[in-house]
């Protein structure tokens, strides 16, 4: 039957090697982004650890890493963002992030905390100079809490009425979609969280952050 | 008064095996769905499946008989919103107890699931790697799926020290 035997070739036909048709190596790339698909965006040490596994997966998680960053722990922000701040590369793969002016902390990193004095974040020079960078970004999300969140100067930078449109300037609209960005600005903070209240102390916007009482 | 005779396709898989199986079982398969759509007249030579051997075609052709009769994914659903990328990775009971096989068996169904494009069948071998990979070390992934670590390991230093960020807390 010559005639569904070459629609049978002319259709995704991937020959397998056997010897290696059992192992994830042998899988198209386009499995490993389905693959990716099923994982958590917020399980970063799943995704970082499919990072390191080899080049090719590396090529494919990297982005999968970076795409979502919604974490609530202020340091990890702050580590996340550095990496941002200084690769262009890096900064692209961002799509959605996340901002909350109410924090939780990690239980190693609580301690950092527990003597109550205030540590220099330099959060507020780092969000507005990273955000911009996110040139791909398709949604920002930003949680003020607290009676007067504008007070604050890192706020003051990001402050829209809510459920405004945000017109994102740096973002190019995506092939799939023309949306624009959508902020949100929910009311209600996490229970489980660690409150900081953030205190403006100089022109350069860096703040400091003590745990609310 | 007797229910219309289902039309039956006859396949041949590359060991030679060869399966008769009725056409809307086999039509879960994309690809053949759309040869079968392709041949106007009536075929009886089997349909020739040269990546796919009969032990596997077996595990497919159960699944598809299974699922018979199920609404097939249509384009539109397979664009994912940007958004909402997050899928569950929940497997039905009936769908667990069948990918519970050996890690040979588990890829050469994923592959022929991809090959014979059966979306929902490839969603399960996804979703199956997916649950095992996750909470595991970059060692741990490469030893369970014999992945080469190709990085120097200056390389790898670099990668640790831009994304530490990530690790567990």
């Amino acid at each position: 039957m010559p005639f569904l035997s070459s629609l049978t070739h002319k259709f995704r036909s991937k020959p397998l090697t056997p010897e290696v048709a059992n192992t994830l190596s042998a899988c198209p790339v386009d499995l490993y982004k389905l693959i990716l698909d099923f994982l958590d965006p917020e399980d970063k040490p799943t995704l970082l650890s499919l990072v390191l596994v080899s080049k090719s997966w590396n090529a494919e998680a990297l982005p999968q890493l970076y795409r979502t960053m919604t974490s609530e722990d202020i340091l990890q922000q702050i580590s996340f963002l550095k990496p941002i701040d200084r690769s262009e590369r890096h900064a692209l793969l961002v799509r959605n992030y996340a901002f909350t002016s109410s924090f939780s902390l990690s239980t190693k990193r609580r301690s950092i905390f527990s003597s109550h004095r205030p540590v220099n974040l330099n959060l507020g020079q780092l969000v507005p100079t990273t955000i911009p960078k996110m040139k791909n970004l398709i949604s920002l999300k930003f949680n003020p809490v607290g009676p007067d969140p504008l007070r604050y100067p890192l706020l003051r930078v990001w402050s829209f009425p809510p459920s405004q449109e945000f017109p994102l300037v740096h973002s190019a609209p995506t092939r799939r979609s023309k949306r624009r960005g959508h902020i949100q600005l929910p009311r209600s903070a996490s229970k489980d969280t660690v409150s900081l209240d953030f205190m403006e102390t100089d022109q350069a916007r860096s703040l400091q952050c003590t745990p609310r009482a | 008064m007797a229910a219309p005779a289902t039309q039956q396709i006859k396949i041949r898989c590359n060991d030679e095996k060869e399966f008769t199986v009725d056409r809307d079982v086999l039509e879960r398969s994309v690809l053949i769905k759309n040869m079968l759509e392709d041949v106007t007249e009536q075929q009886d030579a089997p349909i020739p499946l040269p990546n796919v051997s009969g032990p596997v075609m077996a595990k497919v052709l159960e699944y598809c008989t299974h699922h018979r009769g199920e609404p097939l994914p249509s384009a539109d659903t397979e664009q994912s919103q940007d958004e909402t990328r997050k899928r569950t990775t929940d497997i039905s009971e009936w769908d667990q107890k069948f990918i519970t096989v050996d890690q040979e068996m588990l890829f050469e169904i994923i592959l022929a699931a991809n090959y014979l494009d059966i979306k929902s069948l490839l969603d399960v071998g996804c979703k199956t790697v997916a649950n095992m990979i996750k909470g595991k070390t970059p060692e741990e992934i490469r030893k369970l799926f014999n992945i080469v670590n190709d990085f120097t390991p200056e390389e790898e230093a670099q990668i640790k020290k831009e994304n530490e960020w990530a690790e567990d807390r």
